[in-house]
């Protein structure tokens, strides 16, 4: 498999505190690499580098070939718009509008017209298990239906990667279980490869590949070829 | 099925708009609010936008059924018979009307705008609003000023509001003064609308003062729940919507209030305007039909007040950096710079300052309006400094004091728009009503504030003979005191240094009835000071001329007397501020000028019906001067009062949407924190604390801006008043209403949110999942 996404050398420092110093990576297609590592190693850091969402001090990340630091600020938006999706653990969501308006959402950004928007993210819904919460607003829904939501918005413009940071953080067991096998079904099934930071390590028999960061550096390691 | 260009900009707005409407019941109190707010500012400017039709209005109906005495006027014309006419007016409870005596000399005068027939000797035409007083019970002691027969309603063509109060009696010519002309034309062509120069600048300035707060508000209520929308940039920002698109969104979302602000405000400005055909708000009396803003002045209405909102929006923005982590504030340097925020108000006081009357020849209103909007509009931008400043310099203090000071250090911006519009209100109406208060004219009488003024009236007639039977019926008068009759008159001035004396001539008991003198004989001349207690000091054997009339030519010269004892200012001088004479009739000798004869009558304690009865007994065709209280308001006296009145019902309504502002930033803070609450309950935290937390958020920014409108709003005032050459009041009770009512709206803002936070700090906040 050719590499999609490719970090060399990431440093990255917030005032005088290093979230990275040397990090490397790469995710191919349609792999799925687990980022793990203990708290304040610097995972969410590089998974941000990675999604272009912050600019590395040192270092590069390129996808598809492309630099993301010498996009323009619209470059990357439309590369976050198209190529990529995102699950977090908070806040991803608009809490005033429905899941179905906020799973079309993306594809609304991207000029995509309304109706044709929300047929797709009504699918979407669907395939997550989630299409009886399409009218309700986060909130009103239990945290898991609410992540579910948040993947069939992160996979409704079919990106290329999907990032997802601490998914399943806030739920319980069970919930996190169904979020994170449904994660993987539905991304596997869309061709995007999956960027995953988590600590669990249950998560790690759903990778491809674990990538340990410890104080800023990573530890690559493959378990499945 | 994509969209192009053009359509996902308009996509991007709908986005804003959906956004704007979307939330459920918190997102559509706040949009509620918004669009309350602004439709009030919308409804006040189209008001503002209809002044001058409204004038323009009254003006041209008034003068339609002006009877001119000009030569164009009196030019016969054929077939028309000529109309004789006198104006009258008469004043009832407060209010003066007036209308006129007719008298049709042939069969066919010309017509008079709203009248269908020329009353005849003996019947009379009123205006429905006259009719109806009149059929009322309210209306009984004016029934006697009107015992003709009712032969018709002055149409509204004939009438500039429709309460105002208007008539025509039929008379005989016999009964109309004398030489009065007959007319053929009824109607005078409009002039150039006359203002009275002293009401000139503080209409301005209300002007001012009511709508810089409309704009502060527009652009405050724009940018409310400004830390929630920042939220929904940045998740739009992580899936990727671009800068420009995040402003787009953000631009869309305010337009709602903005345009719904606009249909609201037309939807007040339409529900106020046909109610003003049935009330007339601060004795103001206009037909709705005539309040019809300007097409030029609403369609920038219509443009500026979206504009504003969208600029107010975009404003904030500039400092906020919107990214898919979330926002940054204060990007780009220190957060809140002083200097630019004072450059307004010190522009503002710069030019007030070169307006001060020992600088410039004359204050030139356009300067003094442009100062005053600098300071008002300026001030809302300092006080946001003057807040972070405050929080972040506060280290001590309880708990409550702390949670609430770093709460705001770190976003107040919410609480200071909302408090913005209000203070700017504040400081203002406090100027604005220092204003009104200084160049009152009631103000310079208030030498006539005593019991003895208090219940006196009086009348003047050219008539001695009537007088003195007058003074015999009034006599006889129910809830009259005493009755002095005495002839006024004045001293033209050839030897201006001296001003104007008047001249006070009476037998002895009369001018003891007017004040204390031990000694009089007929011969004795008794000299009284001037308001201020200054005696009138001439030498003597200076002539003067005299005259009763000021507006006639002098006629009768009189030399200043030998002997003239001191006594003290008597009580029959209404609004005669300089010094005077009274004379026995020996005193004035020969010289027998056209002389006054007036009438004061004293009532017997507060009696304002009384008042009635000899206005009753006066009449209304009679030929004496309208009988009014020493202290009755005139017009001018009323308009200011009406201005003030306005000033004050605008600051209620401000404030109240203060406190509604208030309450919604509060429930916000509330919702956003309830987690951070809970936490806080759960670590021991007590209630009281954090209820006190929310307190010290309200009030701090109130009393601060309460403060700062003080301070403004009184150097305003004196930077304003400079301007004139005029002593200086304030209105310190209406300051301080408006400070109590401050402190009340901050309760009440505090208390309604104190439920919300109860819930809050339940543990059922703590929980994630």
């Amino acid at each position: 498999m050719s590499e999609l996404l490719v970090a060399k050398s990431l440093a990255k420092s917030f005032g005088k505190t290093a979230a990275l110093v040397d990090a490397s990576l790469s995710v191919r297609a349609g792999e799925l690499v687990a980022v793990m590592g203990p708290s304040g190693s610097g995972k969410s850091t590089l998974l941000h580098c990675l999604a272009g969402i912050l600019k590395p001090d040192a270092g590069a990340v390129t996808y598809r070939g492309a630099e993301l630091s010498a996009m323009s600020d619209s470059e990357r938006s439309a590369l976050r718009r198209n190529d990529f999706g995102f699950v977090f653990q908070f806040g991803q969501l608009v809490p005033e509008l429905t899941f179905l308006e906020n799973v079309a959402l993306p594809l609304r950004l991207g000029g995509t017209r309304r109706a044709e928007a929300e047929r797709v993210a009504a699918q979407w819904l669907d395939r997550l298990e989630v299409a009886d919460i399409a009218a309700k607003r986060p909130g009103e829904v239990s945290g898991g239906q609410g992540q579910r939501a948040a993947v069939a918005r992160a996979l409704a413009t079919t990106p290329k990667v999907l990032f997802a940071d601490e998914p399943t953080g806030a739920l319980d067991s069970l919930n996190g279980e169904r979020v994170l096998r449904l994660l993987f079904e539905a991304a596997k099934q869309a061709g995007a490869a999956v960027v995953i930071v988590t600590h669990e390590p249950r998560v790690a028999a759903y990778a491809d590949r674990e990538v340990v960061v410890r104080d800023g550096r990573t530890q690559d390691a493959e378990l499945v070829a | 099925m994509s969209l192009g260009r053009t359509g996902r900009c308009f996509a991007d707005f709908a986005l804003g708009a959906r956004l704007a409407v979307a939330g459920g019941r918190g997102s559509v109190v706040r949009l509620v609010w918004i669009t309350v707010g602004i439709g009030l500012g919308v409804a006040a400017l189209l008001v503002a936008a209809s002044a001058s039709a409204v004038l323009n209005s009254h003006e041209e109906r008034t003068h339609a059924r002006a009877i001119d005495s000009s030569a164009i006027a009196l030019q016969p014309v054929p077939g028309v018979s000529p109309l004789y006419s006198s104006y009258i007016s008469t004043e009832f409870a407060g209010r003066r009307f007036g209308g006129a005596m007719l008298f049709a000399d042939g069969p066919n005068p010309p017509r008079i705008p709203g009248v269908d027939v020329v009353p005849k000797p003996g019947e009379v035409v009123l205006s429905p609003a006259l009719r109806d007083l009149l059929a009322d019970q309210s209306g009984e002691l004016l029934r006697p000023r009107f015992p003709q027969r009712v032969v018709g309603l002055i149409g509204d063509e004939g009438l500039s509001g429709p309460s105002e109060l208007h008539f025509y009696v039929g008379v005989e010519r016999a009964e109309l003064p004398e030489g009065v002309v007959g007319a053929y034309v009824v109607g005078v062509p409009v002039g150039e609308l006359y203002f009275n120069p002293l009401l000139v600048l503080p209409a301005v300035i209300a002007t001012v003062v009511l709508f810089v707060p409309v704009v502060v508000f527009v652009a405050g209520t724009a940018r409310l729940s400004a830390s929630a929308r920042d939220r929904r940039l940045a998740a739009l920002r992580l899936i990727g919507a671009d800068s420009g698109q995040v402003r787009r969104i953000a631009a869309g979302e305010s337009l709602v209030g903005a345009l719904a602000g606009l249909v609201v405000g037309a939807g007040f400005f339409s529900g106020g305007r046909e109610l003003v055909d049935r009330v007339s708000p601060f004795g103001v009396s206009v037909f709705a039909r005539d309040i019809r803003p300007s097409i030029p002045l609403a369609l920038l209405v219509f443009a500026v007040v979206p504009v504003i909102a969208v600029w107010a929006a975009l404003f904030a923005l500039r400092s906020t950096l919107i990214e898919p982590l979330g926002v940054r504030r204060g990007v780009g340097g220190p957060p809140r710079r002083l200097w630019w925020r004072l450059l307004p108000v010190l522009a503002g006081v710069a030019l007030l300052a070169g307006q001060h009357r020992g600088m410039a020849s004359e204050a030139r209103p356009a300067l003094v309006v442009l100062g005053v909007v600098l300071i008002l509009a300026g001030m809302p931008m300092v006080l946001p400094w003057l807040l972070e400043r405050c929080a972040g310099r506060s280290r001590g203090g309880p708990l409550s004091w702390q949670l609430a000071m770093r709460r705001m250090e770190a976003h107040g911006g919410a609480s200071w728009r909302i408090v913005g519009g209000f203070t700017a209100l504040l400081a203002g109406g406090i100027a604005l009503q220092a204003l009104l208060l200084t160049v009152d004219p009631m103000r310079h009488n208030e030498y006539l504030d005593r019991a003895d003024d208090r219940d006196r009236a009086w009348t003047a007639t050219s008539d001695a003979e009537s007088a003195r039977v007058l003074a015999e019926r009034l006599r006889a008068t129910p809830g009259v005191a005493r009755v002095v009759s005495y002839d006024v008159v004045y001293t033209r001035q050839p030897l201006r240094e001296f001003g104007s004396l008047e001249l006070i001539v009476a037998p002895c008991p009369a001018l003891r009835e007017l004040t204390p003198i031990a000694n009089c004989t007929d011969g004795d001349v008794f000299a009284y000071p001037d308001r201020d207690g200054e005696n009138v000091r001439v030498p003597v054997g200076t002539e003067f001329a005299l005259d009763a009339d000021s507006a006639r030519a002098a006629q009768v010269s009189w030399r200043f007397p030998e002997h003239v004892r001191p006594v003290a200012r008597p009580a029959a001088h209404l609004r005669w501020i300089g010094p005077g004479l009274l004379l026995t009739p020996a005193a004035i000798g020969g010289a027998v000028p056209e002389l006054q004869h007036q009438v004061s009558v004293w009532l017997s304690g507060h009696d304002s019906l009384a008042l009635e009865q000899i206005r009753n007994v006066i009449g209304l065709t009679r030929q004496f001067a309208l009988p009014t209280l020493a202290m009755t308001a005139s017009d001018s006296e009323r308009t200011y009062a009406a201005i003030r009145g306005l000033v004050t019902v605008s600051s209620a309504v401000t404030l109240g949407l203060a406190a509604g502002g208030l309450l919604v930033v509060a429930f916000e803070h509330v919702r956003q924190r309830r987690r951070q609450f809970a936490v806080l309950a759960a670590t021991g935290v007590p209630y009281s604390t954090l209820a006190l937390s929310v307190l010290w958020q309200n009030a701090v920014p109130v009393l601060l801006g309460t403060g700062g409108a003080l301070v403004c709003g009184l150097g305003l005032a004196v930077l304003v008043l400079n301007t004139t050459p005029m002593p200086q009041h304030y209105d310190w009770e209406g300051i301080a209403t408006m400070g109590v009512a401050a402190v009340l709206a901050v309760l009440l803002a505090t208390v309604l949110t104190l439920p919300q936070l109860r819930r809050a700090m339940r543990p059922e906040g703590l929980r994630t999942e």
